[in-house]
């Protein structure tokens, strides 16, 4: 089988996946999105958290396929669960319940306080652009213990107000970029680190507030060879990365 | 029917879809048609836009590529859901385009869809969700209501019970009676069926009465609540169901550009809808494809379910 040959360093993308897959450290439980969350839990699995639980909206607990699902009801996840539920049970008994310690989210735009919108871009009654709505994410946002939310880092994604708050912000939330990463502080989303080679001014050009940088600014360790060979063999036909 | 065999009126439940959908969906009814991303009941809908049915509010939790060709062909009154778009790949262009246009929508969670179904099914007058839920939706939609909680007076979001007038589900297998068996993932098949006031069960093959009841745990909805029972082969297609067929990605892809230009909808429900007068039918005309959507074999061991 023939194996890609790398290139010199990862792409932004590549990096916000590995970095997504780093955050999971520590967890057990995580109720994912498909697209990039699922992507980068799953390469946190297989890298860091052998043991982590990846949940799905459809009902699937620790789905068993390496193989990337496009849809979250995806046969191939089923084959080899552990569980599958109804999805009434997963929101009432284990989301309800505050059983499951993260959520990872992609989100259409993400506000200052750390309000989520996936329903409409422009005015709920008249919208320019309407977007999926909540799904489960309102639902997730609000019962776990911390929120992860990945999505690339444009000015148009992050303004100072959200135009619909589809999710109200979580307890704890850490949004990973392309450029940044930003978690609440007093309420706040604040940059904790920057990607290498990335400026802080290029972080506030694409940010809609004047965001603060925290002190010292940690930055972000390079994306190794053993994580570059893992997010390429995952996303193999570079959907996400 | 002056009938009081049982084994006739048992008989009586299996029927086409299209008698199914004649006989159980009234123009203006309240309709859902469940399946989670997995078995979606396609073919139930394309009867429905075959009888021309109209004024239809129709609900899902994803109203996925069925509802888009349900309110493209003229179905629906009114759109109730809690995700609208193609998985992976954006919008819903015809529900988009008729949203834009004023067609009238509720909108909820996921959480708060499946619980207005249990709250349904269960005969609760409400079915209370933390406070937040929902986000801003509880501005603008007036079925999310603040209650109190009469114990510790704190703040919850009630929403109403949620019962279909005919729900539609797609699944593996069922007796003759309308015990319905169903692997993979459920969704929210059990929960909206449990909710109706009609089931309407296609089902992949209809099997006999001892193959279901060696397996009684499989059993996800009882033959009582299930009035009728079409065998429907490839029901579910383009959506997958497990063991039986994949999902066809390359299907859904093509809707999400077909969808885009109104003429070429109108084209694709000539062909595919109004130009077919069955499953079957449509079946036939796509099997060269349907091949590359055949699934592996995967066996569980059997259980023992001996006693005494």
């Amino acid at each position: 089988m023939a194996v890609p040959e790398l290139r010199a360093a990862a792409s932004r993308r590549e990096e916000m996946l590995v970095l997504g897959a780093r955050a999971l450290k520590g967890r057990t439980t995580v109720l994912v999105g498909i697209g990039q969350p699922n992507l980068a839990a799953a390469l946190g699995k297989l890298l860091y958290t052998p043991e982590l639980i990846m949940m799905y909206e459809s009902g699937i607990i620790d789905g068993g396929s390496e193989k990337l699902a496009l849809s979250i009801g995806d046969p191939a996840l089923v084959k080899g669960a552990a569980a599958i539920c109804s999805m009434f049970e997963l929101f009432a008994y284990y989301l309800g319940g505050r059983r499951i310690d993260a959520g990872f989210v992609s989100a259409a735009q993400i506000g200052r306080t750390g309000d989520i919108n996936t329903t409409v871009i422009g005015t709920y009654a008249d919208p320019t652009v309407r977007l999926p709505g909540s799904g489960g994410a309102s639902d997730i946002a609000l019962l776990v213990d911390e929120l992860l939310v990945m999505m690339p880092h444009e000015k148009r994604r992050f303004p100072e107000r959200v135009d619909f708050v589809t999710s109200s912000a979580g307890r704890s939330m850490t949004v990973i970029t392309d450029l940044a990463t930003l978690v609440m502080s007093d309420g706040e989303l604040v940059v904790t680190a920057i990607r290498r080679g990335v400026t802080r001014d290029q972080v506030r050009a694409e940010t809609g507030w004047p965001v603060s940088f925290t002190d010292p600014l940690g930055s972000t360790p390079p994306v190794t060879a053993d994580e570059l060979a893992a997010v390429r063999r995952l996303d193999k036909d570079g959907l996400y990365s | 029917m002056p009938s009081t065999q049982a084994g006739e009126i048992k008989v009586a439940k299996v029927m086409t879809m299209a008698e199914a959908v004649r006989r159980f969906v009234t123009d203006g009814d309240l309709v859902y048609v469940a399946g989670f991303s997995h078995a979606i009941a396609f073919s139930s809908g394309h009867e429905i836009i075959r009888q021309r049915k109209r004024n239809l509010t129709l609900c899902r939790a994803t109203p996925d590529v069925i509802y888009d060709q349900m309110v493209a062909a003229g179905c629906a009154r009114k759109l109730i859901f809690s995700w609208v778009g193609n998985p992976g790949l954006g919008n819903l262009h015809c529900i988009s385009r008729a949203l834009a246009d004023g067609l009238e929508f509720e909108e909820y969670s996921h959480f708060q869809m499946l619980a207005r179904l249990v709250a349904g099914g269960t005969g609760l007058p409400f079915y209370p969700m933390p406070d937040g839920s929902g986000g801003e939706l509880a501005r603008h939609n007036p079925n999310l209501k603040t209650v109190t909680d009469p114990f510790s007076g704190s703040k919850w979001i009630a929403v109403p019970p949620l019962r279909p007038d005919v729900v539609f589900i797609h699944v593996q297998r069922s007796d003759r009676k309308g015990n319905i068996q169903m692997w993979g993932v459920v969704g929210d098949v059990r929960d909206a069926a449990a909710s109706g006031r009609s089931v309407i069960a296609s089902v992949e093959s209809i099997v006999p009465d001892d193959v279901v009841r060696r397996d009684p745990n499989r059993t996800i909805l009882p033959g009582f609540l299930v009035d009728a029972i079409v065998r429907e082969p490839w029901g579910a297609h383009p959506s997958p169901v497990q063991g039986h067929y994949d999902r066809d990605n390359e299907a859904y892809r093509s809707w999400s550009t077909i969808s885009k230009e109104p003429n070429r909808v109108t084209e694709f429900l000539d062909e595919w809808v109004y130009g077919v007068d069955g499953r079957a039918e449509y079946v036939r005309r796509q099997s060269p494809r349907l091949n590359a959507l055949e699934v592996g074999t995967s066996l569980s061991e059997p259980v023992n379910y001996g006693s005494a």
